[in-house]
């Protein structure tokens, strides 16, 4: 059976959470941009 | 020359379903101790009576067929497709009891919902659901989203042979580990472990809003649940709504994004290769879709001025967007709005994000974005193949935990589920137009119950045509074993009534 470092457990979760925060932050440009030209 | 099937191939298969709805039927004791706990005398009826059947079933069928026969792919597609057919009628049978739903068709409905991990329902007066009654629909979500055949491995087989046949035919065909026991348990070890993480951060914000611990403790594990599993269900009618919480929001969008990763990759990451993650072909195709697909709700709410201001556009438009792209089927606006207020061009963003799913070996449905991947890296090899000398031979490569070169293969598998998937979607749209609905809120619909999304715009209720109850009913089975198991159990028929 695999044992997994605690270390990286946490290190995966915000390496997950920060690629849903820079997804989420190109959405919110691309919203800016769209109000402004549309 | 189709081939009659012989009572053992019979046996074997009722064996292994009998196996399968065992391990499932004991997790109704969770709810039975959650009545138990709030003192809920009817329901604890319910939980005993729907335990009580389910395991005489079981084991009827492990006793009678006992057999130790090996297992054939065809036994493992079999086993799959009747097992999640029978299972969403079982697991009904305690929803049915509590009374919130009409008919015993409506409870079934549900249950394939949520082991589907759709997310449509039709339940009555939802809020005054028991606490059993809530754990049991949250549960069969969480059940469904790990595979039903997933329960099994992790709890009752040690080194099963043949368990990567009917692990296959839950549409799971990447195996982490090289046994898969050991895969399904690193599934459920994950699972527990972002389950109790996700409850705490659910819970706490729930508190911070002004829940009392208990029952915000209950919403954080529920929510979680339909969340990571991208499933959908919610305790409250007004769904998300209900918590009129931005934090609340933004934990989930997170725990979705959770839910659209592969196993697998999740596996790279704890055992510290992060690099992978960046590499991976999913991961750049899910991103690129996201954004392409949040350019036509962005675009079209933008151009009908729905939202005046970018953080409300954004919080309404990102929410129902990821909601859909993840196939979770949380909203944050009621059904009716996305009918009144929002333009066609965002219901079609929408409704390609829904189509186009998350990760293979995740929790989602939908096309996968490995599929969309390699068709996308099919066509770039064509264009530069035109561009080349004919006698040059050229290879496409991609990154999926492993550097791969792209045979025609695995194109040829992507694109025939890619065609199977476009055809439920447009089987469903039909059914509903046949019934009377508008041709876009009929091929929402059915691409939300095929994609086993579970956003509405307000055909799935009570009162619609049970004929179209049982179609949506279908897609969501077809579009969670990804076509392969069915049509095996099809042929099985076929095989049984004219084969020789």
């Amino acid at each position: 059976m695999h044992l997994y470092k605690p270390s990286n457990i946490v290190k995966a979760i915000l390496l997950e959470f920060g690629f849903a925060f820079l997804v989420l932050a190109v959405c919110f440009l691309l919203t800016v941009i769209a109000l402004r030209i549309l | 020359m189709l081939l009659r099937p012989r009572y053992e191939d019979i046996a074997v298969i009722a064996y292994h379903i009998g196996k399968i709805i065992v391990a499932v039927s004991l997790c109704l004791i969770l709810p039975l101790l959650t009545a138990f706990v709030f003192q809920e005398k009817a329901p604890v009826f319910d939980f005993i009576i729907a335990l009580g059947s389910s395991l005489s079933l079981g084991l009827f069928l492990m006793i009678v067929f006992k057999t130790d026969k090996e297992l054939r792919w065809m036994h493992g597609m079999v086993i799959v497709s009747l097992a999640w057919l029978i299972l969403a009628v079982l697991g009904a049978v305690p929803l049915y009891l509590s009374g919130h739903w009409r008919s015993f068709l409506d409870a079934v409905f549900d249950g394939m919902s949520g082991y589907t991990t759709t997310g449509l329902t039709l339940v009555q007066d939802l809020d005054h659901l028991s606490m059993s009654h809530q754990m049991w629909r949250h549960l069969i979500m969480f059940i469904g989203g790990q595979g039903i055949v997933i329960v099994a491995l992790g709890f009752l087989t040690r080194g099963a042979g043949g368990a990567f046949k009917i692990y296959v035919g839950e549409a799971r065909d990447e195996r982490i580990l090289p046994n898969v026991v050991q895969t399904a348990r690193f599934i459920w070890t994950i699972s527990i472990v972002y389950l109790v993480v996700g409850t705490l951060l659910l819970g706490g914000i729930a508190v911070l809003e002004g829940m009392p611990p208990l029952r915000a403790f209950f919403h954080g594990a529920w929510i979680f649940m339909a969340a990571y599993d991208t499933g959908g269900f919610a305790p409250q009618s007004q769904n998300i709504l209900y918590y009129h919480s931005f934090l609340f929001e933004l934990a989930t969008i997170m725990i979705m994004f959770l839910g659209i990763i592969n196993f697998k990759l999740h596996f790279t990451l704890w055992t510290g290769n992060r690099r992978e993650f960046w590499r991976d072909i999913e991961i750049i195709t899910l991103s690129s879709t996201i954004i392409f697909t949040f350019l036509f709700v962005a675009a079209g709410l933008a151009k009908a001025d729905v939202y005046p201001q970018a953080v409300g556009l954004f919080r309404k438009g990102f929410y129902q967007l990821i909601s859909a792209h993840t196939g979770t089927g949380y909203m944050t606006l009621y059904a009716s709005q996305l009918t009144q207020f929002w333009p066609a061009l965002a219901l079609v963003g929408l409704i390609v994000a829904m189509g186009l799913g998350g990760a293979m070996c995740s929790t989602t449905g939908g096309i996968k974005a490995l599929r969309v991947g390699l068709v996308f890296k099919a066509f770039i090899q064509d264009v530069k193949q035109l561009m080349q000398p004919e006698t040059a031979v050229l290879v496409e490569k991609f990154h999926h935990i492993k550097d791969l070169i792209l045979e025609d293969r695995q194109l040829r598998s992507a694109a025939l589920i890619f065609l199977a998937y476009l055809g439920l979607f447009l089987l469903g749209s039909i059914a509903g137009m046949a019934c009377g609905y508008p041709f876009l809120d009929s091929l929402f619909e059915s691409a939300s119950a095929g994609a086993n999304v579970g956003l509405s715009c307000g055909i799935t209720s009570a009162s619609m045509p049970a004929a179209l109850k049982l179609v949506y009913i279908f897609q969501m089975w077809l579009g969670r074993l990804e076509f392969v198991a069915v049509f095996t159990l099809i042929g099985f028929i076929m095989a049984m009534a004219k084969g020789k």
